[in-house]
């Protein structure tokens, strides 16, 4: 059972009591028992759970470096910090990348090809704004042609504080993101479900 | 007329025989948010035609806003490889034209600082350049030295990479107890692991030389009408280093040579870096040497009015790092002009590029090492 | 050092008689020419007098006129040359050294972008770090304004 605690979600593994085969089996489907007897080998799960297992676990990210940030991004691409546990492959092209690190300031000038560059990713994909000026113009905020944060031009999934933030703060940031993934796509649990209908009341109200 | 038509229009102008080519400004091996349109005929460049701006982040016009010593953080960010060599160049300028006296040991301070920076900029360059060539390995080797040149920082500034170290009048603060002797065996390993184990694995590779000996050849006379600096211009054969010509600082006590080669091809430019890395640790060591006890800040005026202007250059990794300031007797800079090497040494892109392959313009780009933190500013 | 520089200022004062020439307290020969002889101040500096290596040109908005400001190096001699140029602010326009230093075109482009000064004769007047579509004026005028919406500023709040 010491593998069943290091998955994640609801994916878990059910002890066979007659052969040592093991099966997955999750709570959402649960087979008839005695299934999984004649069909060793078959692991059951629903399908929002696996595609967010398997995105979590390789994030593609764009290798497109604006400023200071793209030097941090590359360490935390090297060896010390290595990306790569994560999954995480750098990939020159938009197309099949899945993962944008914002990493640097957003000028006027820059800001269409961000945009452009973030429509052509394939769905699902998600933007990781790092840094202090890629959150919110950081200390070239008072510029003539900075952007105030990339979130005015494309949605942003995970903020990462810093000028330039530590390799280590990106990872934790990468983490979140993958927590975020994790649960995307499921049920709610009731209590949050309450609080956002409530908050959309004391919108109307407003 | 529409964009489309207007490229249409274009491409009809240019005819059937030539293909225009945009690379970047999101580009695996442009370093940063640089758009190069190429004309190509065949495989060869006709014409290259660099777009930049995309990273024009207003530095200074917003410094005239600041007084004069917020500004060293934000010199930081300009040329984001060498930090303390921006802050000296700018701290520097601000010490002249006021006229504050510097202690001893600070300048021998600043001095280590900013050669630990040229290594560690020049280890990126090195991971960089291979990579544009195409093998990935030498970019996690550089990185790998280069996490330790940043422990190296981190005791003494608490960085990683944006110090705001150096102050008007000295530095932040003294050197930890036993930091000297981390540093020392820093360059040890350095000339005598580090250094040889690159030629092993990228240096002495026939396809590495292939690809860089007698390619992109800039000559002399080029390199000093389009003012280049530093690497570029000491690899066309151009003896020339303000470390020793013009001396700043404190550099005319240190003995070291200017490394220079005739060739000014990719090769040239690429093994000026990998010798001057050497002649940095030589630096060091000699620093270290001839280091005084003593305070680190000196007095600062609490007032701080200075009135006229002043050109002040120092010699950063990429090249002559010049400030022009102009003080009009107020709390804040009246102008701020940042003369950024990058800025120069990419102007002679169109120039290189023209009649060479396209798989080498990438090359070029490599060994001219812009930044854009400082091309756009 | 200051022998050389005393050379070129007495080669300048013979050439030019109208310019004011002095030297700075940093050892640099600084010369204040009008506009009208730059072109070819900056030909005889770079000719006769081995000034070879232009290192910046920066633009200064002194609100009722603007100065161009050239840093030129001799390589040859070590020595440093200033040029300043007095610019008329409505109308400024001013011969280009682009010609004589290579160099200095994108120097110069820079300067159009942010001061609005014409250059004469350059080899490619376009603009170089302003967006293509910028209306917004010349930002290092000092009578520049942002036009963009001002930002509300955030607070934190417990």
């Amino acid at each position: 059972m010491d593998v069943s605690k290091k998955l994640r979600g609801t994916v878990r593994i059910q002890e066979a009591p007659m052969t040592d085969v093991k099966v997955m089996g999750s709570q959402e489907s649960e087979i008839a028992p005695g299934v999984w007897q004649h069909a060793p080998g078959v692991v059951t799960t629903s399908l929002q759970t696996a595609l967010n297992w398997g995105r979590q676990n390789s994030m593609w990210y764009l290798t497109f470096g604006l400023a200071c940030c793209a030097i941090e991004m590359m360490a935390t691409g090297g060896s010390r910090y290595d990306f790569d546990r994560f999954g995480m492959v750098p990939w020159p092209s938009p197309r099949q990348a899945d993962l944008m690190i914002v990493s640097g300031t957003v000028t006027e000038k820059m800001a269409p090809r961000v945009r452009t560059l973030w429509e052509q990713m394939a769905e699902p994909r998600y933007v990781i704004a790092m840094g202090a000026c890629a959150t919110n113009g950081g200390p070239y905020h008072q510029g003539y042609n900075v952007v105030d944060g990339v979130d005015k031009v494309i949605p942003v999934d995970v903020y990462v504080p810093g000028c330039p933030p530590r390799p280590e703060a990106l990872l934790y940031g990468v983490v979140q993101l993958q927590r975020k993934i994790n649960v995307a796509g499921k049920q709610e649990p009731e209590k949050q479900k309450q609080e956002k209908v409530e908050s959309e009341a004391v919108k109307e109200d407003v | 007329m529409s964009e489309i038509e207007a490229r249409r229009l274009k491409a009809e102008e240019v005819g059937h025989e030539k293909l225009i080519l945009n690379l970047g400004p999101q580009h695996p091996s442009t370093h940063g948010v640089l758009r190069v349109i190429t004309t190509l005929e065949g495989e060869r460049i006709t014409e290259a035609e660099p777009d930049i701006g995309f990273l024009h982040r207003n530095f200074e016009k917003i410094v005239e806003g600041w007084t004069w010593s917020q500004v060293i953080p934000l010199t930081d960010r300009n040329d984001y490889l060498a930090n303390i060599n921006n802050e000296h160049a700018y701290v520097l300028a601000v010490e002249k034209l006021a006229g504050i006296e510097v202690p001893e040991r600070a300048e021998y301070i600043r001095v280590i600082m900013s050669e630990l920076n040229r290594i560690a900029s020049h280890l990126l360059t090195f991971g960089t350049f291979a990579m544009d060539m195409g093998a990935f390995t030498p970019f996690l080797y550089g990185f790998r030295e280069r996490e330790l040149l940043y422990d190296i920082f981190e005791k003494v500034t608490g960085a990683r990479m944006m110090h705001n170290y150096v102050r008007l009048s000295g530095v932040r603060n003294d050197l930890p107890d036993g930091w000297d002797k981390e540093v020392l065996e820093f360059l040890d390993r350095l000339e005598n692991d580090v250094i040889p184990d690159y030629y092993d694995l990228l240096i002495k590779n026939p396809i590495f030389e292939a690809r860089s000996l007698g390619v992109g050849v800039l000559t002399k006379e080029d390199a000093i009408a389009y003012g280049a600096a530093g690497p570029i211009l000491r690899g066309s054969g151009i003896d020339w280093d303000l470390r020793r010509d013009m001396p700043y600082s404190i550099y005319d006590r240190f003995d070291f040579e200017v490394i220079t080669r005739e060739e000014g091809d990719h090769y040239a430019r690429f093994m000026v870096r990998m010798d001057e890395m050497i002649e940095s640790a030589k630096i060091i060591r000699q620093a270290f040497e001839q280091m005084p006890e003593g305070p680190v800040m000196g007095k600062v005026p609490r007032v701080l009015k200075p009135e006229g202007d002043i050109y002040s250059a120092v010699e950063g990794p990429r090249g002559e790092i010049g400030v022009y300031l102009v003080g009009d007797g107020n709390f804040k800079p009246y102008r701020v002009k940042w003369r950024a090497p990058s800025f120069s040494n990419l102007s002679i892109l169109p120039l290189m590029a023209k009649g060479q392959f396209v798989a080498d313009i990438v090359l070029t780009i490599g060994t001219l090492d812009p930044i854009f933190g400082e091309v756009d500013r | 050092m200051s022998e050389i520089n005393e050379k070129v200022k007495g080669r300048l004062i013979e050439q030019f008689p109208g310019v004011e020439v002095s030297e700075t307290e940093f050892g640099q020969v600084e010369v204040k020419a009008p506009k009208e002889i730059i072109a070819d101040l900056a030909r005889f500096v770079r000719e006769e007098l081995d000034f070879d290596y232009l290192t910046m040109v920066a633009g200064v908005d002194y609100i009722e006129y603007l100065q161009l400001v050239y840093h030129i190096r001799s390589l040859k001699d070590y020595a440093e040359l200033i040029i300043k140029v007095d610019v008329d602010s409505e109308n400024a326009v001013v011969a280009s050294v682009a010609p004589i230093w290579t160099g200095a075109n994108w120097h110069e482009r820079e300067a159009m972008d942010m001061f609005g000064i014409q250059f004469e004769g350059h080899p490619d007047p376009r603009p170089i770090l302003l967006p293509e579509d910028w209306q917004g004026g010349h930002p290092l005028r000092k009578d520049f304004i942002d036009k963009r919406p001002k930002r509300e500023r955030q607070f934190r709040t417990r």
